[in-house]
């Protein structure tokens, strides 16, 4: 029996449900290579960054087993992990390349031990949940878990040869592309941090849905995506700032994962506008909190030969009055957006708001350098910037231009981690990375950033969400609530078994997780005897225990040693 | 939340799964001879510079295509092509090879730069492989 009756406090809710504290995986490289090739290969090589190899082989193979050591020290797994690994030749030019590649190899549904039914699952992680190997085999065959192949000739003159893959273990890798943390990506990918939709068609395989997608929110419609049509899925993947991760551990991981102050412009009258995303500048005063506020007002200046329109301000403002002291709205294009803001300045305005000129989201920063520049500008969609400009056609428009400090840069104002939705498509897969806006930067999202470590930030949360640290207790472990819950059959009080079934509750809660708050919130055995009554006593007026079952629970409580 | 689940259609066709590293191995050797005739020589590295302009370059249309084609295996991602396999508990399988991968791309931006992005479509692939100037000054 299971009832949505909650009675557990959000700091006991917050410790039940981070991951295990012994998590340990084997995850195993399987090396796919030919003699002197590849992670073979017998190139001698100094040591770098920690990496004791002797030869270029050798660090490629310690790179690879040092990311695999670190996602294997933070999953859980009985079922040994077996990645499928390579480094060769892959197709590249001096302009462009593949560095590598990355994915599961099968995927199951609807195996013993699924909590969550008709979606796909990444292999590893359908091995874990049932508890044995779904797929077993020979190692280098499709039987493995996750394939995992790059390119052996970065840096070569005919492959980015102005790059190169920095083999070190330290993070140190200066001009060099850092081999394990894009490791730690893709193995990411593979492990779970992907879906199996293909975004432009909207297909699934078999017309599953898969468990990623099971998380996958458009706050826009209401949906997620196990819940879309092909259609609405392609909308969905390009619906910027409203498609989230709805799962409860990364939820509960972003307060101490994403800072605060997203750039934002909030409307502050009239109602029912914004607030919009903006792309800040890269010079003037940057954007900051509570930022500027005042009143929005149509930059004008000559159509001429700097700028053909009157709203593109190439030239000196013509409405320079109308402009000092407010908040000037003006259109990309022509010109460059430093020579806009500086024509908006000269004439007064204390902020500028650049409307683009073609339809894309979300907006893209404002380049340029003009040191005399001293006053924040950013930029707002092409449709966001109409929205404006048809609200001040009917009257006063008020808004702040800054950091938003109420909204963590990666999250929606409701604190759920944003998955990225460029439109149109930008480099980087739509939904399968967190929304690159995220401060400070995140392992999944679409590109690396230099300043990242070799950590895994709060993409172990949405591990957990997914699966990774299920108790088995038939609630997704995304709404689980007590991942760590007394499992007992029966409720057992200081040792003392009552006899009263553990009830599930719909949170992965049951009645030994309330009785563990009652003692953890005790400062002495009183006031710990009451609370198990004011328990027992709900959940008998619930109906989910007899009269007996509430007695046997209290004559236990009576006699524990709690605290 | 609320969530609602599909039932399984059925079984799909086989799915031909080839060795799309391989494949992308094979797309190399022509890039490497369409690059020969214009790479100049930066800090002791052979790269790819424009004969009109004297900077580093970037991807040329033929490159794009070549390299595009080459990853056309690598983000198939054709759920038709995808055979399912249902075992006697019901369990469904199936085994998606190297079809649906995330692929880490590189490509020269116009101030030299070199920009990286992982992608898993053809359209990200694309846009990653003709980036725009890494910050748009106007």
């Amino acid at each position: 029996m299971r009832t949505g009756r909650f009675f557990l406090s959000l700091g006991l809710l917050a410790a039940l449900a981070a991951a295990p504290a012994f998590a340990s995986a084997n995850i195993v490289i399987v090396n796919t290579d030919g003699p002197n090739e590849g992670f073979n290969d017998p190139t001698p090589a100094a040591p770098v960054g920690g990496n004791t190899g002797a030869t270029v082989g050798q660090q490629r193979l310690n790179a690879f087993q040092h990311a695999a050591n670190i996602w294997g020290s933070l999953l859980d797994s009985p079922v040994p992990i077996y990645i499928q690994s390579s480094f060769d030749p892959l197709s590249c030019s001096a302009t462009a390349g593949t560095l590598g590649a990355a994915g599961a190899i099968q995927i199951f549904a609807n195996f013993p031990g699924a909590e969550v039914q008709n979606v796909w699952y990444h292999v590893a992680l359908a091995n874990k949940l049932a508890g044995e190997d779904l797929a077993p085999g020979p190692t280098g065959s499709d039987a493995d878990d996750i394939v995992a192949f790059f390119n052996s000739n970065l840096g070569t003159p005919t492959c980015l040869a102005t790059t190169f893959w920095y083999y070190g273990l330290d993070g140190n890798h200066g001009a060099g592309i850092d081999l394990v943390t894009v490791l730690l990506h893709e193995f990411g990918h593979g492990l779970g941090f992907a879906n199996f939709v293909n975004e432009t068609t909207g297909g699934m395989p078999a017309g599953l849905s898969d468990i990623y997608a099971f998380y996958s929110l458009d706050t826009t419609t209401g949906k997620y995506w196990t819940q879309m049509t092909g259609p609405e899925i392609r909308a969905s993947a390009l619906n910027t700032n409203h498609v989230v991760w709805d799962g409860l551990h990364v939820t509960q991981a972003v307060p101490t994962t994403l800072a605060f102050g997203t750039p934002l412009l909030t409307v502050v009258s009239p109602s029912g506008l914004g607030p919009y995303r903006v792309g800040a500048a890269a010079f003037g005063t940057p954007l900051s909190a509570p930022g500027v506020t005042g009143d929005v007002v149509r930059a004008l200046d000559a159509a001429d030969a700097a700028g053909p329109t009157t709203s593109d301000a190439c030239s000196p403002l013509t409405n320079a009055a109308a402009v000092a002291g407010k908040i000037a709205i003006l259109d990309r294009g022509t010109c460059g957006f430093t020579i806009k803001v500086k024509n908006a300045q000269d004439a007064g305005a204390i902020a500028v708001i650049v409307a683009d000129n073609a339809p894309g989201s979300p907006p893209a920063a404002l380049g340029g350098a003009d040191p005399t520049i001293t006053i924040p500008s950013a930029r707002v969609t092409l449709g966001d910037g109409n929205a404006i400009k048809a609200a001040l056609a009917g009257g006063t428009v008020k808004v702040t231009l800054g950091l938003n400090p109420a909204v963590r840069a990666g999250a929606d104002p409701q604190g759920r981690a944003l998955l990225n939705a460029p439109n149109p498509v930008q480099p980087g897969s739509s939904i399968s990375h967190w929304d690159p806006i995220a401060s400070p930067n995140l392992l999944m999202e679409p590109a690396i950033n230099a300043d990242l470590t070799h950590g895994v930030d709060m993409t172990i949360d949405e591990m957990t969400d997914i699966g990774w640290f299920s108790d088995h207790d038939g609630v997704p472990d995304g709404l689980d609530s007590c991942l760590r819950s007394d499992q007992s059959a029966t409720v057992i009080v200081g040792g003392c078994n009552s006899g009263v079934p553990n009830t599930v509750f719909s949170t992965g809660c049951r009645i030994s997780d309330q009785v563990a708050a009652c003692a953890q919130g005790a400062t002495n055995h009183g006031k710990f005897v009451s609370c198990v009554s004011h328990l027992t006593n709900d959940l008998k007026k619930d109906g989910i225990i007899t009269s007996a079952q509430k007695g046997a629970i209290q004559s236990c409580a009576g006699g524990a040693p709690i605290p | 939340m609320n969530h609602t689940q599909k039932k399984a259609s059925g079984a799909k066709l086989l799915a031909a799964f080839g060795a799309a590293a391989l494949l992308a191995c094979g797309a190399t050797a022509s890039f490497a001879g369409e690059n020969a005739s214009a790479a100049g020589k930066v800090q002791g590295m052979q790269v790819a510079i424009d004969p009109a302009t004297g900077k580093i370059r970037q991807p040329t249309a033929a490159e794009i295509k070549a390299l595009s084609t080459s990853l056309q295996t690598m983000l198939n991602r054709s759920a038709e092509s995808v055979q399912i396999n249902q075992g006697p508990d019901g369990t469904l399988s199936a085994t998606l090879g190297t079809s649906y991968l995330n692929v880490w791309l590189a490509a020269v931006h116009p101030d030299g730069s070199i920009g990286q992005a992982c992608v898993d479509s053809a359209d990200s692939a694309a846009a990653a492989l003709q980036p725009g100037p890494a910050l748009e000054v106007k």
